[in-house]
């Protein structure tokens, strides 16, 4: 009998398991719809604090507009006041730089870190997770106290930041808690934890995000997001023009 | 404009500008992020509808704010330190320069679509001095005592403030689609960083160790049309370099810049009456982590002039004679450049890259010939100036910019070893003559406000190669910078 119940508690254990391997897809859909403001723009503020051994803490303040109809970002630095008046515009995958001590446009790559801080320019844009890696390995985890998916993902293709990342999404509510990004080496780059959330119109966004740069100890970013909104964007937001009216 | 924020004032804006939740301690303990499971989610009030852009681009007030540049540099030179009797004691030249400067600028943005902007700068030492015609008087001839008439003049001495207008403009806009911006700008045509032939506008040339320096603009008028739906921009200028000038003098330019997958090409077209006729190209892209850019012009006619027999018996015409613009009227002349960038921004890594060809250099032939001549000429033309320095301008004058194949690159390291600690080389060189100038450097910053570079600087080639000309010899030298109070408010 006793060993039925083992059979019967395996079998059950194995056919749970299948059944979450057959939904990872779902899930990472869900995950990346969260992120997608199709069909409306955006617009928020983040504030990020960077912290290095032996030095003040730096705050990066970035006003972002979105629009991911037409996979498009204008990033605007606030803060730190040396740096005011830089900003980014992005369509596609083309970023422009625009410097106002130089008063130049430049080409600039997407996987840029943004200001010198942990936070890359795609971590505040549009996720594609299933457009862009291969499920390789699902388990059951724990992050803190909750429950959680943990999903391995391979890169597809060379135009992602990190060539594998292993996310861990919480079980009863599909939420991101945590998400490691390795190189293709293997070694672990970066991992970010995300304890806040703001619902906006239905959909998930992290309004706050604690990243670790797991290569230099002791480095980390927190960053979070206020002043949100999905009001229409004037198109000239998405301009050179704009950029160079809003500069100091 | 690329110094730390005070610590004062970014003390003031983090109180002010961060969510309560940004001031507290960074905690990255999961067990304390994830400590239940209860939700983690709050609903947001979204913003009004165009306030955010609105914030942007109106202020009720205007803002003033500026930049300031403090160091003091020591230098210590040697002019030919392999010459086997160097000495590190004892330099042919040393000194100390102080060095004061700062960038004041307005910008008031009364409406959405206006906005007013100036800039001025001034520095170390705030006046100079400048002699003035204050009277002069005809002095008719008198036998035998002034066989000639002559005038005889009185001077003064002033004392003139070293403050400079930088830059002074208006934007405003038609129907939120056409772009103007009159006054005194900076007009970034090219996509150089070292070199930019299609710079033809600004009244300043790149400084390729300072490339990312704002450049010095004419007054002009500037239209932007950003192509509706697209990335596409079409510009057109019209510069106007005088006070008092006639419509026809007028330059003219337009540039159109379009998007084609990953890359962005540019071209545009310069006329001015009795200027050469210009034409350039533009391309930017990026190859997997590396950025690439290239520009090329076509001119017809040059400004330039060459200089055909260097000789003292010359002294009436500076000791050269020259060719004529006007003799090459209907002559083609090409430059290009093209260059790459690689940032690792986890590795703290820069490297830059750029090579240019440049007609309107002198060819081998006729360069080596000149200096030869200047060679041969030196004791008859030092003689003829009464002062050696005055031949070494002539012959820098003279070699500057001669050859037709220059190429840069620099290398920089942040975080070496320590996290203030960085670490650049800037290389320089003149490939028609193979010489070149490299310069080494370390830098630390010490705190907010403070920070120490040292830089070794080398002049390396043959004995008339244009940097051992340029650097009077094979020379090193070796300076400390100290930046003090450097920052923006």
């Amino acid at each position: 009998m006793k060993r039925i119940v083992t059979i019967a508690i395996l079998a059950i254990a194995a056919a749970s398991s299948a059944a979450f391997a057959q939904d990872v897809p779902k899930i990472i859909a869900e995950l990346d719809r969260q992120s997608d403001f199709t069909g409306k723009d955006f617009a928020a503020v983040y504030t990020i604090v960077s912290q290095k051994p032996g030095e003040k803490d730096s705050v990066t303040q970035v006003r972002m507009f979105r629009r991911d109809d037409k996979e498009q970002f204008a990033m605007l630095v606030v803060l730190p006041e040396v740096n005011k008046g830089q900003g980014y515009l992005r369509e596609d995958d083309n970023v422009w730089f625009y410097d106002p001590t130089s008063r130049k446009f430049s080409f600039s790559s997407i996987k840029e870190n943004i200001q010198n801080s942990e936070a890359k320019n795609s971590d505040l844009t549009k996720k594609s997770i299933l457009d862009d890696y291969d499920i390789i390995g699902t388990k059951d985890g724990a992050v803190g106290k909750i429950p959680v998916w943990v999903i391995d993902l391979k890169a597809k293709t060379k135009d992602v930041t990190y060539e594998r990342i292993v996310l861990y999404v919480r079980k009863d509510r599909t939420m991101l808690l945590k998400q490691e990004d390795f190189s293709v080496s293997g070694r672990l780059m970066r991992t970010s934890l995300y304890p806040k959330y703001a619902e906006i119109e239905g959909r998930l966004m992290p309004s706050q995000m604690l990243i670790v740069d797991e290569l230099n100890p002791g480095e980390r970013s927190q960053l979070t997001m206020t002043e949100q909104s999905l009001a229409p964007l004037p198109d000239k937001v998405f301009t050179k023009a704009f950029l160079e009216q809003v500069n100091k | 404009m690329t110094a730390r924020f005070p610590i004062a004032v970014a003390a003031l804006a983090l109180a002010f500008a961060l969510p309560a939740a940004a001031q507290d301690s960074l905690s990255f303990s999961e067990d304390d992020l994830f400590g239940s499971e209860d939700d983690v989610v709050e609903t947001v009030t979204v913003s009004a509808e165009g306030s955010a852009v609105k914030s942007l681009l109106q202020a009720d007030s205007v803002r003033v704010g500026g930049s300031f540049a403090g160091r003091a540099t020591a230098s210590f030179d040697w002019n030919d330190p392999w010459a086997g009797d160097f000495d590190l004691a004892a330099p042919d030249s040393y000194g100390l320069a102080p060095a004061l400067s700062a960038l004041i600028f307005f910008d008031g943005r009364p409406t959405e679509s206006s906005r007013f902007y100036g800039s001025v700068k001034t520095s170390w030492p705030f006046a100079a001095p400048k002699t003035v015609l204050t009277g002069a008087t005809y002095l008719p001839s008198v036998p035998i005592v002034r066989p000639d008439p002559s005038v005889a003049t009185t001077t003064t001495t002033l004392s003139l403030p070293n403050i400079e207008v930088f830059e002074l403009f208006s934007d405003f806009s038609w129907n939120d689609s056409l772009y103007f911006r009159f006054g005194k700008q900076t007009i970034n045509w090219g996509v150089g960083y070292f070199f930019s032939p299609a710079n033809i506008m600004n009244l300043e040339a790149i400084d390729p160790l300072d490339p990312t320096a704002q450049l010095e603009g004419p007054v002009a008028l500037r239209a932007h049309f950003p192509i509706p739906g697209t990335q596409h921009n079409l510009w057109g200028y019209a510069v106007f370099d005088s006070e008092d000038m006639k419509p026809e003098e007028t330059a003219l330019a337009a540039k159109a810049e379009f998007v084609f997958g990953g890359w962005e090409l540019g071209v545009g077209g310069y006329y001015k009456k009795d200027d050469p006729l210009r034409g350039m190209l533009t391309a930017v892209g990026s190859v997997g982590q590396v950025r690439l850019f290239g520009e090329a012009t076509l001119q017809l006619g040059t400004s330039r002039t060459w200089v055909t027999e260097v000789s003292p018996a010359l002294a009436a015409t500076r000791f050269v004679t020259t060719t004529d613009t006007a003799d090459f009227d209907g002559t083609p002349f090409f430059k290009g450049t093209a260059g790459l960038s690689y940032t690792n921004s986890d590795a703290h890594i820069t490297v830059m890259g750029q090579y240019l060809f440049d007609q309107e250099g002198y060819a081998n032939a006729d360069r080596d010939a000149r200096i030869a001549e200047a060679r041969d000429s030196e004791d008859a033309i030092k003689a003829l100036l009464g002062d050696d320095a005055l031949y070494s301008l002539f012959l820098k004058g003279l070699i500057l910019n001669s050859g037709r194949h220059y190429a840069a690159v620099t290398f920089s390291k942040s975080e070496l070893l320590l996290d203030d600690l960085s670490f650049s080389l800037v290389a320089m060189g003149n490939l028609s003559d193979f010489s070149a100038y490299l310069k080494p450097s370390l830098s630390y910053a010490f705190f907010d406000g403070m920070s120490l570079s040292l830089s070794a600087a080398f002049a390396i080639g043959f004995d008339d190669g244009e940097y051992v000309v340029l650097n009077d010899g094979r020379a090193m030298g070796l300076t400390a910078a100290l930046t003090l109070g450097t920052g923006a408010f």
